[in-house]
């Protein structure tokens, strides 16, 4: 564009980051030289700034390493972001119960979460009901266990036990990871 | 708290197809333990301790994911925080936006302990399982049906002590109908010959399965029919045999026996015969004509969940009632029902339902869970309700909007109308209630008032499906009018919106 100006590259020898002022008329150039439309009537009509451009010696404009965010935003921008962030925060925050254990069929799997996830969309406060049970239940049941195993820790009973699976009596399972429960 | 949530999420699992046992449950499925249930399991002493890892290992939670997403949304929490400091306006699909965002915040916190996505439970094995597996199966509703126990008696032999029985007796107030039960002599019992199946079934009782009956006037040759069939059913020859117990019927030696008066055979009440006059009427039970089907794998199960009630009377005993009391040839039964009142506990599920119903451990109060619900829906309601000075492309639009708002905020309300009707109706006699629910006008009716209260119910019975799903369509209309409304206003947004955050406003100034 410099070159359409009658500017052209620096005459100078590049013998350091000395540079050359320039202007730039980024979007009036671009209309005078690919329509051959008049400079000159667009000149007025369009708000063009006229920025003091600053050229390095590879002849890159140091204008365009940082730019300044856009002032405005579109109507695109603004669906993706938002839809974007409803669905990863339903679909993240959906923590299904195991499924029928017995060949599970994915097709039913599925359209079973892609209803919740529908629920999640319309309805989440449904959903937040749905989470604040389980967790008022599964509180309850810690009690129950801890309870329970407090119980075996006293009478040593707990020590004798085997694991649940074959894995933890080889592992040997400590009370203290238990005391979670 | 994970192991909690593992435990009931539907972690554990019990295998009801033994190899080389019985089937005792019908299709032998794979069975989910609950929240109940594995509190069941550990007062019995049954569970073993399992680490964190092992569970964590199966949950496919990524913790950088969940972080990537929060980050996402506090970004987009943090833009309309700083656009209505700067009075630019939000468009409503970012309200809608923050409004999930908010419920997924309360979600990741509430559910952070529970794994994500388990494919494979754990499965238990021990000797306890059969008949503990067959007493929780009982307790539970099952694909929509009522607790199997709910439509069950059950007699249970007791040793007659003289002292008590001569002090219990005179206290009675109505002085109960002793029931001789009427019974019949096996002929061709095959305990001897086929023991192997037999002692199998019995599960460690001494005598052969038969029926008895316990009312009067019962037709001894269908008894006498049944007792062989029966014996065929134990030793193998029949394939497949289904024998019915009817009213009175009672297999002993387990005393299950079926109860008119569940809730299984009442829609047989309204649309079939109204009454059996063979049948006279005891106590206060109306009595319709009952008559289940029993096949091998029930016998088995009333067999093992009757080893299970004796075992573990501690636990059971709590949801039993005393019936009545029955005096068979040499022993002396009590009969105890199970009413569906106390049946709240599902123990174990055929596939863990994700809704929360009766597998979950129920909160102390009602009233807390109701308030949750009221202030979650308030919540959401409110913060749509902020978008309540929005330009809207048209004035109706955001009228609707408004409504829709506040519908929302008031829709928690729905659910304390229940204690709020169940309250007016403790004020209405039943008898009036019951006549005005059937719809037969009271001829004893003498009082207004109590003309008024019978016009009232009948009134609300008549249009009860309108008055329950009225406000429901409501609310889900107005679900779909936010979300569509939320993308249909992008049509016509006020400039403003396009506007981006001034962010070097809030930067250091160079």
């Amino acid at each position: 564009m410099n070159e359409a100006l009658g500017l052209g590259r620096s005459p100078l020898p590049l013998h350091s980051f000395s540079t050359i002022p320039s202007f730039e008329l980024s979007v009036a150039n671009c209309y005078s030289n690919k329509y051959g439309c008049d400079w000159e009537f667009y000149k007025n009509r369009l708000d063009v700034r006229i920025p003091l451009n600053i050229k390095t010696m590879h002849g890159r404009d140091l204008k365009h390493i940082v730019r300044p965010e856009p002032t405005t935003r579109g109507t695109c921008g603004l669906i993706i972001s938002c839809v974007a962030t409803l669905s990863l925060c339903v679909y993240t925050a959906l923590h299904f119960n195991v499924v029928k254990s017995l060949r599970p069929s994915f097709v039913a799997t599925t359209f079973k979460k892609v209803g919740w996830i529908l629920v999640g969309m319309f309805a989440p406060e449904l959903v937040v009901y749905t989470a604040w049970s389980q967790w008022v239940s599964a509180r309850k049941l810690t009690d129950i266990v801890a309870k329970h195993f407090d119980r075996l820790v006293r009478t040593k009973t707990i020590h004798r036990r085997v694991g649940l699976t074959p894995l933890h009596s080889i592992q040997g399972e400590s009370v203290t990871s238990t005391n979670g429960l | 708290m994970t192991h909690s949530f593992f435990a009931q999420m539907g972690g554990f699992v019990i295998d009801s197809n033994d190899l080389g046992e019985d089937q005792y449950i019908p299709e032998s499925p794979r069975l989910h333990l609950t929240a109940n249930g594995v509190a069941v399991l550990a007062e019995l002493d049954h569970l073993r301790p399992i680490s964190k890892d092992f569970i964590l290992d199966k949950s496919k939670a990524d913790h950088l994911a969940k972080a990537l997403v929060l980050i996402q949304a506090s970004w987009l929490i943090i833009q309309c925080i700083a656009r209505a400091i700067q009075n630019l306006p939000l468009s409503l699909l970012e309200l809608n936006t923050v409004a999930h965002v908010g419920c997924a915040l309360i979600m990741y916190f509430v559910w952070w302990h529970k794994p994500f996505d388990v494919r494979n439970p754990v499965l238990l094995t021990g000797e306890w399982t059969r008949p503990l597996t067959a007493a929780m199966w009982m307790f539970s509703k099952i694909e929509k049906e009522s607790p199997e126990i709910e439509s069950l008696v059950h007699f249970v032999p007791v040793q007659v002590d003289p002292s008590s029985a001569a002090k219990t007796s005179p206290g009675m107030s109505q002085p109960t109908p002793e029931i001789i039960m009427l019974e019949t002599q096996l002929v061709g019992s095959s305990a001897g010959d086929d023991s192997r199946n037999i002692s199998r079934l019995q599960s460690g009782l001494s005598t052969p399965p038969r029926i008895v009956n316990r009312l009067p006037g019962a037709n001894i040759q269908t008894l006498e029919a049944k007792n062989n069939s029966l014996a065929t059913l134990q030793d193998g020859r029949n394939r497949n045999p289904i024998i019915y117990m009817r009213e009175g019927d009672i297999l002993l030696p387990f005393g299950f026996g079926p109860k008119s008066s569940s809730i299984r055979f009442q829609e047989r009440l309204v649309n079939g015969p109204q009454m059996d006059s063979r049948y006279p009427p005891l106590q206060e039970y109306y009595k319709p004509p009952v008559e289940i089907k029993i096949d091998r794998a029930t016998i088995s199960r009333w067999g093992l969940t009757c080893q299970s009630l004796q075992e573990h009377d501690a636990i059971w005993s709590h949801y039993k009632k005393d019936l009545e009391t029955g005096e068979g040839l040499e022993t002396r039964y009590i009969g105890y029902e199970y009413p569906l009142s106390g049946l709240k506990r599902n123990f174990v599920e055929s596939e863990m339902p994700n809704w929360p119903g009766k597998d979950l451990i129920p909160h102390a109060s009602e009233y807390s869970s109701a308030i949750f619900f009221f202030l979650c829906c308030l919540a959401y309601g409110g913060i749509h309700a902020a978008a309540w000075n929005f330009n809207f492309p048209t004035d109706s639009e955001r009228f609707l909007w408004r409504l829709s708002a506040i519908y929302f905020g008031c829709s928690g309300l729905g659910v304390f109308l229940h204690w709020g009707v169940e309250f007016l109706l403790s004020f209405v006699p039943k008898r009036v209630l019951d006549t005005g629910l059937t719809g037969e006008f009271p001829t004893d009716c003498c009082c207004a008032v109590d003309f008024i209260v019978y016009m009232v119910v009948a009134g609300l019975t008549r249009c009860f499906a309108l008055i329950i799903f009225a406000p429901v369509l409501a609310y889900a209309i107005a679900r779909t009018y936010l979300v569509v409304e939320a993308f249909y206003s992008l049509r016509d947004l006020p400039v403003g919106v396009y506007s981006a955050t001034d962010w070097s406003r809030y930067l250091m100034h160079f």
